[in-house]
Formats: C-alpha cells, structure tokens, sequence
C-alpha cells in the first residue's frame, strides 16, 4: 500500500502532537486502508483471518476518535484506476503464487517433521537391532492358566470344555452340561427368578438401614434425633415401633422360662405395649396425623405412606376412644416366603423355614418385609440376649438375607461378565453398606471407624463386651466362624465371608491409604485375615478339602487356645472355658452356615449408618455371641440349641464333600480338627512348620497386645496374628490353577443359585475365586498390619518351606497382576473386590505387596501411619516413573536425534537441534504469512463498516477511484483539515497534512506537513512520485533492488529519473566512467550495482505521473454534516454482527457518548494557536484559517547513514534553494549545476567558505575542503552530507532573524 | 505554550530590569525551564544574577554573586534547539479590562475550582461576573468597580467597550494565580473569541503574561 518505505523516508518530518489538539478538527479517514489493515493484522495465531475483525477494529477507532472530538469523514475506496489494477493484478498474481506457496510450505513442514521423525526412529531401531535378547527378556510370559477375554465368564471346566470343543460345522454346538429338562423348569439355573430380579432392581435404592441402631437407647426427644431430617426420623421411629411391638422373638416355652411370674411377663407385655404407643405417637406426631391438619385433612385415613411391597394405612378408630391407628399392609409375603423356600431346598433350612413361617404366622408379618426392605435383622438384638427366638429370627432374616444377597452376587457376577467392575463393585457396596453408593470405599471406611470409635468409649461392661464383638465381628465375621471348631460353620462362613470381606477389606484398605490411625489398621488386617481362612477352606472343599480344612482348623485352634482366648478372657467376659464359647460360637456359627446371613449382618453392623446412635450389638458375630454366652447364661444355651438344628443342611451345600459330611458332626469337631491336623501334618510336613510359625506368631501377638493398653487393639492384635498364619498358609496351598479357576468362576455368567446344588456349587466356586482375590488382599492386610515381625518372621519359613508353591502363588496374584495390570484376571478381582476399579489403586496394591518385605522394617516402626505412606508412596512410584520415564526418553530423544544428525553432517548436536528448530520456525511464519496475503478485502466488508458508520453518525464518501486522492482533493477543498491514513501514497495526490499512526499511542499521533517534507528535503509531489517510480507503489512496480535509501540517493543524485535512465543506458552499455562519474563516489559506487538493476522500456512511466497528478476525484465543496451515534441501533448491530452483548458494546460506547454530550453542553478547549499568528506547520489551505499546529519535530536518531546522507543533501538542496530564492548570489547560481553534477556540496562548502567566520569545530569543516574533482573517499564524502545537517541546525537556531542572519548561521560552519 | 496548545506563558523582562544590560543582537535562547529551575535554585536571595550567552552559543551562563561573602557562583546551562517556529503574538484591543487585586483573583478562582472546571467571565456595565456550575451546585462572584483611597492595590477597574462573555478552564486559571505574590494587581484583559490575556505587572514595566484559549461551544 501506498509508496513502498515511503515512511521511512520522511519519518524524519514526523511532529508529534497530542491527539486533545485535533479537537473539532475534521479529519478524512482513509477507510479502505483501515479495512485492509485489519484484514491483515488481526489474525489467530496460525495466520487466519478474525472474521469481523474489521467491524471491531472500526468500532474501537471511531471510539477513539469521536472521544477526542475528532470530526472524521470516512473515505471509501471506488473503483480502481487502470494502473492499479495492473500493479494489483500482478500483485494478485503474486499472491496466487503465495497461496501455493501455503500449500508448499505445509507440504515442506511435513516433510521436515517427517525427516525429523525418521531421523529419531532410526537410532531407536539400530539400538533394538542391537540388543535384541532384551526385547525378548521383555516379552511377558504366558501364565500356566492362561484366560483369554471371551472365557472371561466362564468356570475353568467350561472352559477345558470350550478348549477341547472344536466345532465341525457352523451349527455344531458343545455339549450341555445341565440336564435339558432343567431348562425349562422354574428354577432355571440360567434365569433369574423373578424375586431375585426384583432384590436386584431394590438394591439400587438403597435405604439407610435403620436396623442396626439400638432403639433402646436412642433418645427420641434429644435434640439430636429431631435435628434429623423428618424423613430419617421417620424410618428411625419406624423401625423401632416395628420393632417394639415383636414379642422379642420369643417363644411360649422361652417366655415362660424367662418370666416365670406371670406378673412380671404381664408387666413386660404392658411395658412392650407402652413403648409401642409411644413410639406410634411419635410416628403419629411426625406424620402429622394428630394434628389439627390432620384432623381436617384425613378424615377417612388412607395410605400415609408406602413402599414397594409395603403400604402404612392410617385407619381411623370409630370407637369410643376414637383415634388412629398405623397399619402395615404388607403384599411381599410370598415373595419372602418363596426365598425361604429356596432356602428349604438346601435341607437344612426346612426346620428354620417352618419355624420362621410360624413365627411370622405369630404376628411377625412385618419381618419378612423388613428383611426385604433391609431393616430388620437386628430388632432380635436385645432380645437375642436371651431368647432363643430372636435367633431363629434373625436366622430366617439371615437366609433371607443370604438368599438377596445371592441374588445380588448373581447380578453382580453378571455385571462383572458384562466387563463392568464398577458397577459390580457398587452393587456389592450397596448391598453391604447401604450409603456406600457413592462408591467410595473410603465412606465406608470412616462408617467402620466412626462405628468403631463410637463403641470404645462405652462405659458399661456389658456394652464394651458387645462393643468389642462389634467390632470384632465387623473387622471379620467370618474368622470367628472360622474360630469355631464347627467345620460347617466355618466352610459356611467361608464360603459367606470371603465375599463380603473382599470388599470390606478393600475399602479398608483405601482407608488405610488415607489415615492413621493405627487402630483400624489393626482392625482392617484383623479383617482381612479371616479371608484367607474362607479362601482356603473354599480351596480345600474343591481340591484337598481334608488337607486344608485340617490345617486350617488348627491355625484356628491355636488362635483360639491363645491370642484369641487370652483376649477374650482379658475382655474378662469369657474367663472359664475356651470351649464353652466355642461351642456358643459354634452354634452362631452354625445357623450362618446354611445362609451367610451372620456374615452379612454383622457386616451390616460393621457399616452402620453415619448417625451416632450406638450401633447394635449383633449376635451375628459370633465374638459378640461369645460373650453373650458369658454374661447370660442363658444366651450360651440358645444358641447350642440353634447351632445343632442348622448344622443339618450343611451337606447340600456341600454335597458331594466328604469334608463336609464329616463336618456336620459337631461333637467330634476338637477332635476332628487335631486329627485333621495330624493328618494334615502327615500329608505336608511343612504345615507342622506352619503350625509352629503361627504359634510363634500369636506369642508375639500376646506381647504385643499386653503392651497395648486397649483391649480392642489387643483382641485386634491377636487377631492379625492369626491372619498372618492365615495368609501364610493360604500362600502355600494356593494353587494357581484353582486360583486362576476361581477368578474364571468368579467372571462366570452364570448366575448361582441357593436353591438349587449346582447353583450352590457356583456359588461356592465363584466364593473360591473371592478368595483368591482375598487371598491377595491378605497379602497386602499382612503388609498393611503392624504384625510385621510375624509375618517377616513367617515368611522366610514358608519360603524355604514351600519355595516352588509360593512363587506360584505369587505369580497369579500378585506378580502377573503387578506386571499387567490389565490382564483379565485381575480386572475382575478388582470388580469383585469392589476396587475402585483404578487399575493405579490395584497397582500400587500389588506394588506393596511385592515390594512390602524389605521396607517391612519401616512400617513397623511407624505402625499404622508409616504403612498407609507406605502405600501411598508405593503408589506414586508406580504412576509417577512412567511419566519421568516419558520425559526421559524425550529427552533423551532429542540428544539423541541431536547426536545424530551430528554424526551425518559433521555439525555440532546444538548447532543441528538449532537449524531444525529455525528451519521450522522460519516455515511456520511463511505459512503465517502467505496465508494472510492470500486474502482479500471484501464488498461486504466494506458494507458492513459503512453501516456501522452510518449508525455512528460519521459522513462517507465513496471515491470515485482512490480513496487517497479523494482525501487529498478534501483537504485541498478545504472541508478538510487533515488526513488519517497510514497510506503513504496521499502525499503524491496532494495530501498537505496527514497524520500517521493515529491509534498507536496513547496521546499522540504523527503529524506529517508536506510543507515540511518540501522545507527540509525538497521533497515535494514531483520528487515524491519520483520515489514512486523507482520503490513502486500502487501504480508501478518500481524497481527491483532499489530500497529508500538508494532512491534517495538517486534522487539526490540525479535531478529527473530521465537523467538516471540515461545514466543507467550508458552504464549498461559498458561505456567507461566518465569524468563526471569519476569525480562523484556515489556514481562510482553506484555504477558497481547499477549492473544489478533493470529499468524497464519505459522507465519513468508518464502515466503514472499523471494518475498521480491528476486523479479522478469527487470535486464536490459542499461541508460534512455529523450526527450522534445512534445508541440502540450501535447495540444491535454490533450484537448481530460480531455478537457482543449490550455491556460490552456499552462498556466502551457509553462513555464515548457521554464525553461527547458534556462536551458539547459545557464547550470545548479551543486551541490557542488558532487565535495567534505566524503560521506554524500550516499544512491545511492556508486560507482555512483554524489549521495551524503548533508542534516541534522531534528528530530520530540511529538512522542508516546512508540516508541521512542522503536527506542531508536533498536538505541542501532545498536550503540551497530558499537561500536562492532570499538572495539571489552565487549559491543561486551553483544550484542547477549541483543538480546536474552533484557539485552542490561543494558550493555550499565554498559558500560557507567563503563566509565562514565561524570558531568552533574546524575539525568537522575538514571535509567541506573537499572539492570538485579530488578523490574524496567515501568517510569525506559523508561527512560532505552531514555537514549541512548541522548547519542547518545551526541555522535554525539563529533563523528568527533577518535573512543576513539566516545567512549567517548558515556560514556558521 | 503547554503541550495541549491551550495556554501559553510570557514574560517580558525590560532592559531596565537590569543593570548593567547589553545586548548587541538579538538572540533567541533555548532553555530548558527545569534545568533552569536547578540552577536557580543554586543562588540565595540576596545574590547578584548575570545571565550571560555569547553570540551563537552553546550554553547560557549564570553567575551568582554574594554581595556579602564575595561569593561567586557560576552555572552553564545548555541551551537547547528549539524550533524557530514561533507565534507571532498579535496585539489586540481587548473589550474589556478588569483590574483587580491578584489575591482577589486567586480567591475567586480557587473557590470556584471546587464546584467546576470552568468558569464563565461575564464583564457587562454592572461589573464583571464570574460564574460556574458543576454537580453540585451552581457558584459566582461579581466584583464591581471599587476604589479604595486607602490601598490603590485594592482597587477593582472595569474598562468596558462592549460586554464580554467567555469561559475559560479554571484549571489553567488557577495555575496562573501562583504568579500572585509577584504583583499585587492582576489585570485581566477579554474580547470575544479571543484568549484572555492575565497580565501580572512587575517592576519597571516589566510584565508576565498569561493567554488562555477559552472554550467554546459547538455553534461553528
């Protein structure tokens, strides 16, 4: 646009001035240019155009000047003369030629990245060329018990089977191993039934289970319970009124032999009834119902509230008393009682069934329901204490629970086929902890804990006694069972407990991660350790049931004997025998055996709500019962009573099992065990070694625990000793087949069921594979546990023991998972165990437990705290060095590529990293770049901006042609005081005042007089198309080679651009240097480039000249009118166009439009200048009176000097010709000469020779002596143009005076 | 003149104002006003001030001469290259001239800062008017001729030709008002669309003058 380095070249002229003094000024915009501009400069960062960029730009830019009072008419470009359009169509051309460039660019860009690439790769692949065998090393092995992905669901026959199987055709299927006849039938083993559906679909609404709080003690009228939200207070009262009104599960014969006075059972009867109406009125009160409301509102009762398979129906009492009552309608009858049914199936459960039907019958209906609904199974509690019913109750609620909870597993065993650990975690979750659905099993962590903490500090013996088997039996209900001599318990509770310990001890474990405290630490290993007991037995029951069960029994044995024992006597409930609370154990135990229930419920307990109700004790533990025993005798009897009826239906479960049947005799349970141990010891002699191991262990834990002053973290400790034996042991029998079995089993679509004995075999497998999962877990609990010393000191020994077993153990559960986390396997231990399902969790998880041995020592220094670090750190090694290895390697990448590249082309790493990176940038600029030449100004554009003008205010002008040289004739017109462009071409068409750079700055803007450029460089039109014509603008190429400076110099070289085309002819033809040339160094030198330069035919193009000259413009004089902008429709314009909002248009518009408006009510500051003469900087028509402004030039320095040299002299001239004009002497005469040949200089010289007087600075006069014709070199030559610089500076300084003066100053120098 | 071109400064130093003075030509001097001020600040009330440039020069020289002390300090200030353009002050007849004591002056113009940033000069038959309004309220003096016998200095003179009514930006105002402990009177000199001329005199027809470009309303 405009002259090429045009600005350059007068930039010298520039006169700041402060934007306040162009106040009521009208200015003509060149709005074409602005448009441009923006298309231009407002680009993203990958070069591409803003769209809209040119209505915002205008917008701010009429902003800015209508805040200073700055009057623009705007300038539109019209059509395009003939020149320009040839200069811009070849300019088109070039670009064209840009847009491929684009495209070559990107296509260099690529191949350079490519390059890159390949240069990188190629050392990567010499190195793996040479260092093979590691690539190899690397290469995962493949585990024995190999599962691929579609076996997933599958148990390890089906999948023998599906091995073998090859089909023949396509319709060839394999085998069934179910009976056909089974299919059909309502216990389809493949089908869920529609109960179990429905369990299913009910354990995503989850409740809180409002059972597990002992009614008797919470304080209904504490200010606590009624800052409960109703709905909670409600279930509260609830479950309490429901469980008030049970005859504490009782029976006749256990009444009677608990009130044998009448008057005291009567008494209990009243005090039950009186309770129960309290509690109703309670209800009554929340619900309202009592109130005045109610009364009008419900005057025939109804369904006050309902669930599904439950309805209340408030009914009113139209006696005498009148009245409500609450009833229950429940229609899940059957629905439970088909589980029981299923229950039945097993056998054992018939007796249980019937009794709970009677009992039911009883007047119990609401149990069944609630042990739907999950509320029930613990009203039995107080009442368990001593009655026999209450157990048989809980019972049946534990088969029912059981019975859901299969059904759940199956879903979750589904969820889990479906790949979906997650989900199958959270059902499980919720299925044990009903608040747990948030996943976390942090929650449930802190339930536990809460739930822990709030049990310690009771005071009552009898409730730190339940506190403790609370806890105890949270921590792991099924290692009591497993305590229990009773083989069938304990299978029972194994076959029950793994799974709900996984996921406790999962959760305990994240726990861990997190906290401190060493206590639950304590209390989680404790957990985790029955685990492995289950795991085992589960193990034992399928493979060497005997052997297992054996040893498994005695490790309990010695637990018991021991630790265990010891603890509870501490408790010092259990003082006497050992096996009488073993027995009373048993018999808890035994009612779990057929249905897990206990293992459930107790970990229901374990997860009691977040409220601080002092949490049931539940019998269900059997520690709990144990000591039960101890304080009611009473209790002891029950429950021996109980255990013998469900000892029965064990076999079914296992059946097949000679283990089992043998276990069913209870009687010889002691003896049996030692048997099975010394058989057990005969078959593997190192399990004797165990056995000691585990001795050792549990002395340890005595010591242990005599220091802990806590009598939980005692029973704790002890505990954990067993675990560690526990899990020593099950790291010996594992065999990772089973294991690898069970997780199939696990992944079994297949869902088990309890009625059926298949189904129960499922079960049992899919609970073998919990407890391989388990299995792990208690590796990790055994790393977590304080019990370091143990399990260091156990560990060695098992080693030695059993190397080649334990190595496999190690490999399916920890070491395969450790090296790929994402194999199947692990994946649905992870489901199962209701991980988090962050393959990092399980990661770090099997992390600590291979690296756990050595770091043992700090743990246990640290206990719980140092543990949970530990595993926390276990964890961030294992994300982090993956990513420190990414770094590194790119690192190292790039040294590598670096070295690479130098070892091709012998140049330093540096130096090539560098040529890359510049090699790069330089195409990604060019890209920038010729995409943004590549576009183009718009009609639209130019419409929109017009609009947006009109909604301003501003007048417009459409040029006929140039919108510069409309701006010209403007000012010329005088309607005009200036312009604002930053188009250098307005000079050639006139413009007198331009101002350039308008909203760059703050406050000022550049001030361009052409009388300026014609006073201090002569540079008037003529001498500025000149310019033109050799840097090419609009309407000429130019010449290429030809900068600013050298066209400065040619022009202050050769009068007309005629004479330098002659010039050039001569040069061109070879035609020696004339004397002429010889005597000016500029030609000298110039003649050495001049070879490099090509005019064309026509050199000075007449025809631009006169484009120039004699431009077609609109010559119309009638004044500019401006409005005020029209607000609202700025608004929404702006907010249709480019979007903004009426704030953001406001932001800056408001305040615009306010300015103006007080400007114009209070007036504006005049300028001063305009009042006084002497006709300072007047670019505007002189006669235009108010265009002076006074501004003084501030010269720039660090220039080239070559253009200084060359302003110096076009100044001379221009001196030279005002000195002319004011006195005509010799100068006047030496001029034209120094046009021609250059010898002005040397006139001036002589001039100031001639008159020089002046004293200072001879040094700098040296120069001047030159004259024409001697060898000046180029250094003289320079100074020659410098010096009449600072003459003229001089001059200027004394130029106030009379012209003699003027000459004076000038003879200065 | 200020770099917003709206007021500009003279001050006229008559030859008799020195003794001795000389001045074999004339000479424009460039001198940068806060160099200068340094420099001044250099001397001590009582001293004896010698400006001295030589023809042509680089720098203007200031001696400080101690009449006490003997004392003889000497400062070279640089001169700077200012540009020759100057403005031709024109003399102008004014409409109105209003003499007034300058603390009158500085108080009219100081209390009307506090409501606005202009003020409206009004000088009719009955006096001169000087009146602003600003967001809080409106505020005006009028000041009518006086003489007082007693202190001439006191005296308010109104010379009228035509009535006079301009506004000026009281900022600027106030800015010259500092120059009132140099003179007791203040003259005021006004015609429409003109500056206003604020002329404190000094001794020996010595004189520092103010002009203020006023503000103007949109009628063009």
């Amino acid at each position: 646009m405009g002259v090429t380095g045009l600005w350059t070249v007068v930039q010298p002229c520039a006169r700041p001035i402060k934007l306040e003094t162009l106040n009521k000024k009208r200015l003509a915009v060149d709005a074409s240019i602005w448009i441009y501009q923006f298309l231009k400069a407002v680009r993203d960062k990958e070069g591409n155009a803003l769209r809209n960029s040119h209505v915002v730009g205008f917008f701010r830019r009429i902003c800015k000047l209508l805040f200073f009072g700055i009057k623009p008419v705007f300038v539109f470009d019209g059509g395009a003369p003939i020149l320009k359009r040839q200069t811009v169509s070849g300019r088109k051309a070039r670009r064209e030629g840009r847009r491929e460039d684009a495209i070559r660019t990107a296509g260099k860009l690529l191949a350079v990245q490519m390059q890159r690439r390949a240069e990188d790769d190629d050392p990567k692949r010499r190195e793996e060329r040479d260092r093979p065998p590691v690539g190899q090393e690397e290469e995962e092995e493949v585990p024995e018990n190999l599962v691929y992905v579609d076996e997933l669901q599958m148990t390890e026959k089906e999948r023998q089977q599906n091995r073998t199987f090859k089909k023949k055709d396509a319709y060839h299927l394999p085998n069934l191993d179910v009976d056909l006849a089974d299919m059909g039938a309502p216990n389809d083993p493949r089908i869920m039934s529609h109960e179990e559906l429905e369990e299913y679909a009910r354990q995503f609404h989850t409740g809180e289970d409002v059972n597990i709080y002992d009614f008797n003690k919470i304080d209904f009228n504490s200010p606590f319970f009624l800052s409960l939200p109703a709905s909670d207070r409600y279930n509260i009262l609830n479950a309490a009124r429901l469980r008030s009104r049970l005859r504490m599960g009782y029976s006749k014969e256990q009444l009677d032999t608990m009130f044998p006075d009448r008057m005291a059972f009567s008494r209990f009867q009243i005090d039950r009834v009186k309770e129960r109406n309290e509690l109703t009125q309670r209800l009554m009160n929340l619900n309202g119902m009592n109130g005045e409301e109610a009364m009008f509102g419900m005057n025939n009762g109804g369904r006050v509230a309902g669930e599904k398979g439950k309805e209340y129906v408030l009914v009113k009492n139209d006696g005498v008393e009148g009245g409500w009552a609450l009833g229950v309608v429940s229609n899940k009858g059957e629905g439970e009682r088909s589980k029981p049914i299923d229950v039945e199936g097993l056998g054992k459960e018939g007796e249980n069934t019937e009794e709970d039907e009677d009992w039911e019958d009883d007047g119990f209906e609401d149990v069944p329901i609630e042990g739907l609904n999950r509320l029930p199974r613990r009203p039995n509690r107080p009442a368990d204490v001593s009655h026999d019913d209450a157990s048989f109750e809980s019972d049946t609620i534990k088969k029912r629970r059981r019975a859901l909870y299969e059904g759940r597993k199956e879903a979750a065993g589904v969820e889990r086929a479906a790949a979906d650990p997650d989900l199958a975690e959270e059902d499980l979750d919720s299925l044990f902890v009903p608040q747990q659905n948030n996943g976390h099993g942090k929650d449930d962590d802190e339930d536990i804990d809460d739930l822990f903490e709030d049990v310690v500090p009771l005071a009552e013996d009898e409730d730190e006694d339940l506190n403790r088997a609370l806890a105890m039996s949270l921590e792991h209900p099924e290692n009591d069972s497993a305590d229990d001599l009773d083989m069938q318990s304990f299978s029972n509770s194994a076959l029950a407990g793994p799974r709900i310990d996984q996921p406790l001890e999962f959760n305990r474990k994240n726990a861990k991660a997190g906290r401190d405290f060493a206590h639950l630490a304590n209390a989680r290993a404790y957990g985790s350790a029955p685990k492995p007991f289950e795991d085992e037995s589960d193990e034992e029951t399928d493979l060497d049931l005997h052997p297992r069960l054996a040893e498994s029994r005695p490790t309990k044995d010695k637990p018991q004997g021991g630790p265990r024992v010891f603890g509870l006597k501490e408790v010092d409930k259990m003082s006497g025998d050992p096996r009488e609370p073993a027995s009373s154990q048993a018999a808890l135990a035994t009612p779990s055996a057929p249905s897990p229930t206990p293992v459930s419920s107790s970990l229901s307990a374990g997860f009691d709500g977040p409220l601080p109700f002092e949490s049931l004790n539940l019998g269900t533990s059997i520690l709990g019962r144990k000591k039960k025993p101890a304080v009611e005798p009473a209790g002891g009897f029950e429950k021996e009573h109980v255990k013998e009826k469900p000892a029965q239906p064990l076999p079914p479960w296992f059946s097949g099992d000679i283990r089992e049947a043998t276990a069913v005799q209870k009687a010889i349970e002691e003896k049996q065990h030692e048997a099975g141990n010394a058989h057990r010891r005969s078959l593997v002699p190192h399990r004797a070694s165990v056995l000691k191991r585990q001795e050792t262990g549990e002395v340890i834990d005595l010591e242990a625990r005599r220091e802990k002053i806590d009598e939980i973290v005692n029973i704790e400790s002890s505990d954990e000793g067993d675990e560690d034996d526990v899990i020593m042991e099950n790291l010996r029998p594992f065999d990772p087949e089973v294991r690898m079995g069970d997780l199939a089993d696990l992944s079994r679509a297949e869902p088990p069921r309890p009625d059926s004995p298949p189904s129960e075999h499922n079960a049992g497998k899919d609970e073998r594979q919990e407890t391989s999962a388990g299995n792990e877990k208690a590796i990790e609990d055994d790393l977590d546990s304080e019990e370091l010393v143990d399990w260091s000191a156990s560990e060695p020994e098992e080693e030695t023991r059993v190397p080649p077993n334990r190595l496999e153990d190690q490999d399916p559960a920890g070491g395969k998972l450790q090296e790929q986390p994402e194999s199947p396997p692990k994946i649905e231990n992870v489901g199962f165990t209701g991980l988090p399902k962050l393959p990092q969790d399980s990661a770090a998880f099997v992390d600590s437990e291979v690296q756990s041995p050595p770091s043992l020592p700090r743990g246990q220094s640290s206990a719980g705290p140092g543990l949970d670090d530990l595993a926390a750190e276990d964890e961030d090694i294992y994300s982090d060095p993956e990513e420190e290895d990414l770094m590194r390697q790119l690192a190292i990448e790039a040294e590598e590529h670096a070295r690479f590249a130098s070892t091709l082309n012998s140049k330093s790493q540096v130096q090539n990293a560098e040529d890359y990176e510049k090699e790069l940038r330089q195409l990604r600029n060019q890209q920038k770049k010729d995409r943004r030449d590549a576009d183009e100004v718009t009609h639209i554009m130019v419409t929109e901006c017009q609009q947006l003008l009109k909604l301003f205010g501003l007048p417009y002008v459409t040029a006929p042609m140039e919108a510069e040289a409309q701006c010209a004739e403007l000012v010329n017109l005088g309607i005009v005081d200036g312009i604002v462009t930053d188009d250098s071409d307005v000079f050639l068409f006139g413009g007198t005042r331009v101002y350039k750079n308008m909203f760059n700055q703050a406050k000022f803007v550049e001030c361009y007089l052409s009388s300026d450029l014609e006073k201090e460089y002569s540079l008037d039109r003529q001498k500025l198309i000149r310019i033109a014509h050799l840097l090419g603008s609009d309407y000429t190429e130019g010449l290429p080679n030809v900068g600013p400076v050298t066209a400065l110099e040619i022009l202050s070289e050769f009068e007309t651009l005629e004479h330098f085309s002659e010039w050039w002819g001569t040069v061109q033809m070879g035609q020696k240097l004339s004397a002429e040339d010889a005597a000016n160094p500029f030609r000298r030198k110039f003649r050495k480039n001049a070879s490099k330069l090509f005019l064309p035919a026509v050199f000075p193009d007449l025809r631009v000249d006169q484009a120039y000259l004699h431009p077609e413009v609109d010559k119309d004089p009638s004044p500019f009118q401006w409005g005020v902008p029209d607000l609202d429709a700025l608004r929404s314009f702006l907010m249709a166009t480019i979007g903004w909002s009426q704030e953001r248009t406001d932001e800056v518009l408001v305040p615009v439009i306010k300015d103006m408006n007080r400007r114009e009510n209070e007036g504006t500051q005049a300028n001063i200048t305009q009042f006084f003469g002497g006709g300072v900087g007047v670019g505007g028509k002189p006669n235009s009176g108010s265009s002076s402004a006074f501004a003084p030039r501030r010269r720039l320095d660090g220039k080239s000097k070559r253009m200084e040299t060359a302003l110096g002299r076009l100044h001379q001239q221009a001196r030279n010709r005002t000195i002319g004009e004011g006195e005509t002497n010799a100068e006047a005469d030496a001029e034209p000469a120094a046009g021609g040949n250059g010898a002005v200089t040397g006139a001036a010289d002589a001039a100031a020779e001639r008159r020089g007087t002046s004293q200072r600075k001879s040094k700098k006069r040296a120069a001047p002596v030159a004259a024409p014709g001697s060898d000046n070199d180029s250094d003289d030559g320079h100074d020659e143009y410098e010096a009449p610089k600072k003459s003229r500076k001089r001059g200027q300084a004394s130029a106030k005076g009379s012209t003699t003066e003027r000459k004076k100053g000038n003879a200065q120098r | 003149m200020d770099n917003s071109h709206v007021a500009l400064v003279s001050m006229m130093l008559k030859a008799e104002s020195f003794s001795p003075f000389r001045c074999d030509r004339n000479i424009a001097l460039g001198i940068n006003l806060s160099s200068l001020m340094k420099v001044l600040r250099c001397a001590q009330n009582e001293d004896i001030l010698t400006l001295k440039a030589e023809d042509a020069p680089d720098v203007v020289n200031l001696v400080f001469e101690s009449s006490e002390s003997d004392r003889l300090s000497e400062y070279d200030i640089k001169l700077m290259d200012i540009d020759q353009e100057h403005l031709g002050i024109p003399e102008t007849e004014y409409a109105a001239t209003i003499t007034m004591p300058s603390a009158e002056f500085q108080k009219i113009c100081r209390d009307l800062m506090a409501l606005s940033e202009s003020v409206a000069i009004e000088a009719s038959k009955d006096g001169v008017k000087f009146s602003c309004s600003g967001d809080i309220g409106n505020g005006a003096v009028t000041l009518r001729s006086h003489t007082n016998v007693d202190k001439p200095d006191n005296n308010v003179e109104i010379a009228l030709s035509e009535p006079v009514a301009l506004t000026f930006s009281l900022k600027y105002l106030v800015n010259f008002c500092k120059a009132s402990g140099l003179s007791g009177t203040v003259k005021l000199c006004l015609s429409n669309e003109v500056p206003l001329l604020v002329e404190y005199g000094l001794a020996s027809n010595s004189y520092l003058r103010f002009y203020l470009a006023p503000k103007i309303g949109d009628e063009e």
